[in-house]
């Protein structure tokens, strides 16, 4: 059953076509990784799935939530609530501690009980492996804690469907690793995810599918090891070569 | 010489005035604060006629002088057959005054908070209300605060203006002790004095609630 379906859609800014008629599926309990150059729509698209950007044409579908370009922002909240998003720059809550920036999603929005909700958090938080730093605020945390913390937050919401957005690229090197590590162990536990990463090694061997986008388009959708071995496509091979020049 | 048993003589006198004041005071801060957050809001709201009627309110208030704004309130308005008691009318005066002033300052205090915090509330599937009372204004209470208190101690100083539609405020109460004993001196070194331990109370407030809104930027 496809959680996610893009149906001839697109994006512009302006007159600037930054998304051209883009459709996709994505099945449940899926991994698709999201590759391109910069400036190729990736952030677009996953933003179009929450809608934090509006789709100019197409029809998008999230867990059988039809999304038309029309829809009043109002209905929108309802599809959010069904989608998880990790940004690249964290975006936790600073005047919350790790755990208020967990619970606060359940109880201000789903009206879960305060109690179930701390539980909730506590085991999530210790889940990605910060039981130790609940208390702390955002500011007290690294780089790595607080991305965990960020993806215990959307994963709080018990979302059909995560989104990453180049989830370790604002992280130190020696970082990456804690917070690719519960990304695999999301997906291993059968997470719908769609990732956009730079990590070519991590969406070989995690993701079930390589989205590779260029200029708004998708250029190339196939199995990572498909993709990564033999790509069908001229850009795909270019974008491949420079990826493992640098 | 400065006739300082003439002072402890006027002192009770002053300080019931004084009383006053901090009465006029707090009442308009507290209309000045609501209002000028609404302002704020209305301003910030992506409906265009809200935005303008706001901008129009602070374009109107900030550009002309409060005691016209005074004057407006005690004898124009009586022109429409509402009659304001000097009190109300003092209280209406500097709360409308100064909530255009507060509401400049938590307009930027609200824009200065980063637009990724408030996304970050709509992916969850936050309302705009929800996030903007636990996520926005949690936020920018603190770049706020300075400015804030700023302008309430101007508000305090701007009260004495009140004393011309005959509030008997402190500045009132002084200038009619000094019109009959002619200690000008006396009476002013008295009401400063006084002035100063109010806008004191405001300095203080500021310096305890700067470090109580620290509390997740100290490491
Ligand atoms: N809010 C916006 N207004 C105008 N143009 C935008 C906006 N957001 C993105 N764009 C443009 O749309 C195009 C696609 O941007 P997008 O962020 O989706 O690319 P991306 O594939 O995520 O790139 P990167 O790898 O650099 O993150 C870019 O050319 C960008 O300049
Ligand atoms: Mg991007």
């Amino acid at each position: 059953m496809s959680i996610v379906t893009f149906r001839n859609v697109g994006k512009t800014f302006g007159s600037r076509p930054v998304l051209q008629d883009v459709s996709l599926d994505i099945e449940e309990g899926q991994v698709a990784a999201l590759i391109g150059p910069s400036g190729a729509g990736k952030s677009t698209l996953l933003r179009c799935v929450n809608q934090l950007e509006r789709h100019s044409a197409g029809e998008i579908s999230v867990d059988g939530l039809v999304i038309g370009t029309h829809t009043r922002s109002r209905d929108l909240t309802a599809l959010r609530r069904r989608v998880g998003m990790v940004f690249q720059s964290f975006n936790l809550w600073p005047h919350l501690s790790a755990l208020e920036n967990v619970m606060i999603g359940p109880t201000s929005i789903l009206k879960t009980p305060l109690s179930q909700a701390r539980r909730q958090a506590e085991h999530l938080l210790d889940q990605v492996g910060l039981a130790a730093h609940m208390a702390k605020y955002p500011g007290q945390l690294s780089g790595g804690q607080q991305q965990r913390v960020a993806i215990a937050r959307a994963l709080a919401m018990e979302p059909r469907v995560m989104l990453f957005d180049e989830a370790t690229s604002a992280l130190d090197p020696e970082m990456v690793q804690e917070v690719l590590g519960v990304m695999e162990r999301l997906a291993a536990a059968g997470t719908t995810m769609l990732v956009v990463t730079h990590e070519m090694s991590f969406a070989r061997r995690v993701a079930d599918r390589i989205i590779f986008m260029a200029d708004g388009q998708i250029v190339e959708d196939a199995m990572p090891e498909d993709f990564f071995s033999a790509p069908r496509e001229a850009r795909s091979r270019a974008f491949l070569e420079r990826a493992h020049l640098s | 010489m400065i006739d300082w048993h003439f002072i402890a003589i006027i002192m009770p006198r002053l300080l019931r005035a004084c009383g006053q004041t901090m009465g006029i005071s707090l009442c308009s801060l507290s209309l000045a604060t609501i209002l000028g957050l609404s302002v704020a809001l209305l301003r910030l709201s992506p409906i265009r006629v809200l935005g303008t009627a706001a901008w129009t309110y602070v374009w109107l208030v900030r550009g002309t002088p409060l005691l016209l704004q005074l004057f407006a309130l005690y004898y124009a308005v009586p022109l429409t057959g509402l009659r304001l008691d000097p009190w109300l009318a003092g209280v209406l005066a500097l709360g409308f005054n100064s909530a255009a002033y507060f509401s400049e300052i938590f307009r930027a205090a609200i824009q200065s908070i980063p637009p990724g915090q408030s996304e970050a509330a709509i992916a969850i599937g936050m309302g705009p209300a929800t996030t903007l009372w636990k996520i926005v204004l949690p936020q920018a209470l603190r770049p706020a605060l300075p400015p804030y208190i700023g302008q309430a101690i101007t508000l305090i100083k701007n009260s004495s203006l009140v004393s011309v539609i005959a509030v008997p405020d402190l500045m009132q109460t002084a200038q009619s002790i000094y019109s009959v004993t002619f200690k000008v001196v006396e009476v002013m070194l008295a009401t400063g004095v006084l002035y100063l331990f109010m806008t004191t109370l405001l300095q203080i407030a500021q310096t305890w609630l700067e470090r109580r809104l620290n509390y997740y930027t100290v490491k």
